[in-house]
C-alpha cells in the first residue's frame, strides 16, 4: 500500500485558475461601470479607464486570494485513505477510505490540457459529498492516483 | 441477454390500477387546480389532454413483462421508449407492498422493488395476483439468501426466537395521532386552494357574516368574548386532534415489525395495506425523536434511513422501526435488530461547556437583525425585542447541555435539540465519507466540527453533524472514524 505525505497541487493550475479568475471579473467589473456610467456623465476614455480600474482591482483581490488558496490546498494519501484538505476562510477537510470509492473519473479542460493537467472525481455511495474533487494533478500522477485507489480497494462488494 | 425463464404479464386488472394511478398524479393535482383557480375553458382543454393520456397509460399493460431469473430479477417496459432493468436480487433493498380495499377485492397487490440507487424504485409491479406476490417474496428471499450464505462473512444469527418485536396497540396509534398532528398540513392545504376560489370564498364569508351577525358581536363585554374565543380555539383543535388521530389509524393500524432471519418485516394500515420488507444489514441510520409532547406521554418514536432514496412522491415508503414506543422497549427493539453493536457500551460526552456563548451570540444577532427596522420605524417601542435576550440565553445554555455524542469502535451517535430532541445513531461500517469543517469563527474558538455521510441519508437534515467541538477532539475522532472505517466492510 503506497502512502505520501502532504502534496500540493501543480502550479501550472494556479495559473489557470488566475486565468478563468480574470475572464470573471471582467465580467464582474462590467455592470458597475454601466450603472455608473449611466448615473454620471463623462467621456468615453473616463469610462473604459474607470472599468479597467475596477477590473484591475477586483483582479488583484482575486490574485491576492488564490496564493493563500493555492497555499490551503493540499492532498495527502494515508493508510485509511485520500483526504483533501481546502479552503482559506472557511477550511474544510475530506476523508475518503479507501475500501468506500465506488469509482474515479479523471476528467481533463481545454486550459487543463494545455499544461498536461487532470481533475480526479472520487465517487462514493455517500449523498451530500457523494463526489469529492481533486483539481490540478499531472495526468500520469492523477492516473497513478486512481490506480493505487483502486488496486487497494478491497472492497468486496463490488457495486 | 438471454432470459432463461419463462417472463410472467400483470394480472387482467391492472388497466384499472395503472388507470386510476394515471388519474392520481396527472388528473387530480389539475383538478385542484380548476377549483383553485375558478375555471376556465382551457382549463379543460387541459384536463381533457391529461385524461386522454391517463388512458393511454393502459397500453402499459400490454408491455409489461418481468422475468425470475436464477439471479436476478428483469422487468421490460415500455412502448416507445423501451427499458429492460436488470436487478440481482441481493441487491434489492426493500420489497414493499401496498393493499387498498380495492385491491383486495381483485385479490391483487401492488409490488415495489427498491435498491439503493436514485430517487426512483427500480420496478413498480402495478398489479399482480396475491399468490404471485407470495412467490416472488420467495424467490427473492430464497436467492438473495443462497448469494449471501456464499458470500456473506458475518455470522448468521438467526435467532429463532418470537419473530414479532413491536406491535402497536390501538392505543398508540391515537396518541402517536394527536401527537403528530399530522392532519394540520393537509387541513392547511384545503383551505388555501379552497380560499383561492371566488364562488367558495364567498360562501365561507357570507356564512361567517351571519354567523357572526346572529351573535351581536357589538353588544359582548370582555367574558363573551374570551368565551367564545376560547371555544373557537378548542373546537379547532379537537377538530386538529381528531382527523390526525383518524390519518394515524388509516396510516399505522396493527402496525406490527418482526424479524424473519435477516429481514425486518413491517404490516401496517388501515384500508390501504402496505406490507414491507427490509434487509437489516441495510439499515444506514436510526434515528430516536421526541417532541414536548413525547415526553409528557413518556413516549418516543423511532425511525431508520435505508440506502434507496425513495421519497413518498416517488412511491411507497416504509421508514418506522417504531412509531411510538416507551424509551426503554425502543432500547429493546434497537438491540433486537442490531445485536451485534454493544448498546451498554455508548458513553455520551459533551460539547464545549464555553460553546454557549457563540450559541447565544448567534441568537443575538438575529434579534439584533430584527430591531433595526423596528427601531427605524418605532423608536424606543422597538427596543422591545432585548426582552427576549435572557431567553436566548436560556436557549443558548441549554442547547450546549443537551447536544452530545458518543463514539466508539462500532457506532458513532450525536443527540441534539432544546424541545424536539433527535438522536441519530450510525454504524461506523455505514460510514461513506468524514468530513472536518472548520469556519473563522470555529478557528476563533480554537473549535471544529466533523461530519459524516451515509448512503440514503437526507441532504437536508445533517444528521451527524459535530459542533462546537475542541479542535484536538475532532482530530482524534477523525482519525478513529478514519481508521475504523477502513477495516470495516460496506455492505450496502
Amino acid at each position: 500500500m503506497q502512502t505520501f505525505g502532504k502534496r500540493q497541487l501543480e502550479i501550472n493550475y494556479l495559473k489557470i485558475f488566475r486565468f478563468s479568475a480574470l475572464i470573471v471579473t471582467f465580467l464582474v467589473s462590467l455592470p458597475p461601470t454601466i450603472v455608473i456610467s449611466v448615473f454620471f456623465d463623462f467621456g468615453w476614455l473616463l469610462r473604459i479607464l474607470c472599468f479597467l480600474t475596477s477590473w484591475l482591482i477586483l483582479f488583484g483581490l482575486f490574485y491576492w486570494y488564490s496564493k493563500h488558496w493555492y497555499r490551503a490546498y493540499h492532498y495527502t494519501l494515508l493508510d485509511v485513505g485520500l483526504r483533501i484538505h481546502k479552503g482559506v476562510f472557511w477550511q474544510q477537510q475530506h476523508t475518503v477510505p479507501r475500501n468506500r470509492v465506488q469509482h474515479i473519473d479523471i476528467t481533463t479542460g481545454p486550459l487543463e490540457r494545455r499544461y498536461d493537467l487532470s481533475k480526479l472525481v472520487l465517487h462514493t455511495a455517500g449523498t451530500r459529498n457523494a463526489s469529492v474533487t481533486l483539481p490540478g494533478l499531472l495526468q500520469a500522477d492523477a492516473a497513478a492516483l486512481r490506480q493505487e485507489l483502486i488496486n487497494t480497494n478491497n472492497n468486496e462488494d463490488t457495486v | 441477454m438471454e432470459l432463461k425463464t419463462e417472463g410472467y404479464r400483470l394480472h387482467k386488472s391492472s388497466p384499472l390500477f395503472l388507470f386510476i394511478e394515471a388519474i392520481k398524479k396527472s388528473v387530480v393535482p389539475l383538478a385542484i387546480g380548476i377549483i383553485g383557480t375558478s375555471g376556465d375553458r382551457q382549463d379543460f382543454i387541459i384536463l381533457a389532454i391529461a385524461t386522454f393520456a391517463s388512458i393511454m397509460t393502459i397500453i402499459q399493460f400490454w408491455f409489461y413483462h418481468y422475468w425470475l431469473e436464477e439471479d436476478r430479477l428483469v422487468v421490460k417496459e415500455g412502448i416507445l421508449f423501451k427499458s429492460l432493468r436488470q436487478i440481482p436480487y441481493e441487491r434489492i433493498q426493500n420489497l414493499n407492498i401496498e393493499k387498498n380495499p380495492l385491491h383486495k377485492l381483485f385479490k391483487v397487490a401492488t409490488l415495489q422493488v427498491e435498491s439503493a440507487s436514485g430517487v426512483k424504485p427500480e420496478a413498480v409491479i402495478r398489479v399482480i395476483a396475491d399468490e404471485q406476490v407470495k412467490f416472488i417474496q420467495q424467490t427473492i428471499k430464497d436467492k438473495a439468501a443462497i448469494v449471501e450464505a456464499v458470500t456473506q462473512d458475518e455470522q448468521s444469527n438467526d435467532t429463532k426466537e418470537t419473530p414479532v418485536i413491536y406491535q402497536m396497540t390501538n392505543k398508540d396509534v391515537a396518541t402517536y395521532g394527536f401527537i403528530s398532528h399530522k392532519a394540520l398540513i393537509p387541513i392547511g392545504i384545503v383551505g388555501s386552494i379552497l380560499s383561492q376560489n371566488d364562488y367558495y370564498r364567498g360562501k365561507f364569508i357570507n356564512f361567517m357574516q351571519k354567523f357572526v351577525g346572529d351573535l351581536h358581536v357589538e353588544l359582548w363585554g370582555w367574558s363573551e368574548w374570551l368565551l367564545y374565543s376560547l371555544a373557537f380555539g378548542l373546537m379547532t383543535l379537537m377538530v386538529i386532534w381528531l382527523s390526525s388521530i383518524a390519518l394515524a389509524f388509516l396510516k399505522l393500524h396493527q402496525f406490527t415489525l418482526s424479524k424473519e432471519g435477516k429481514n425486518l418485516h413491517a404490516e401496517m394500515g388501515l384500508l390501504t395495506k402496505i406490507t414491507a420488507n427490509i434487509p437489516i444489514k441495510r439499515i444506514q441510520l436510526i434515528k430516536i425523536k421526541h417532541s414536548p409532547l413525547h415526553r409528557y406521554f413518556r413516549k418516543v418514536s423511532i425511525k431508520m434511513e435505508t440506502a434507496g432514496g425513495v421519497t413518498e412522491q416517488s412511491g411507497i415508503t416504509m421508514n418506522w422501526i417504531a412509531p411510538l414506543t416507551t424509551r426503554p422497549t425502543g432500547q429493546k427493539i434497537i438491540s433486537q435488530i442490531q445485536p451485534e453493536v454493544d448498546w451498554q457500551n455508548i458513553q455520551w460526552k459533551n460539547l464545549e461547556p464555553r460553546a454557549w456563548k457563540r450559541v447565544f451570540k448567534k441568537i443575538m444577532l438575529v434579534i439584533l437583525l430584527l430591531m433595526l427596522p423596528l427601531l427605524f420605524f418605532y423608536q424606543w417601542v422597538g427596543l422591545l425585542p432585548l426582552l427576549l435576550v435572557p431567553f436566548a440565553f436560556l436557549y443558548a445554555k441549554a442547547y450546549i447541555n443537551n447536544a452530545g455524542y458518543a463514539v466508539n469502535k462500532q457506532v458513532i451517535a450525536y443527540r441534539r435539540g432544546v424541545f424536539f430532541h433527535t438522536i441519530s445513531i450510525v454504524k461506523i461500517a455505514k460510514i461513506q465519507n468524514i468530513s472536518y469543517l472548520q469556519t473563522p469563527f470555529d478557528r476563533r474558538n480554537q473549535m471544529a466540527r466533523i461530519t459524516v455521510d451515509t448512503a440514503g441519508s437526507n441532504p437536508v437534515t445533517q444528521d451527524i453533524d459535530l459542533h462546537y467541538l475542541d479542535i484536538d477532539k475532532v482530530l482524534e475522532i477523525q482519525s478513529l472514524l478514519a481508521k475504523e472505517v477502513s477495516q470495516s466492510q460496506f455492505v450496502w
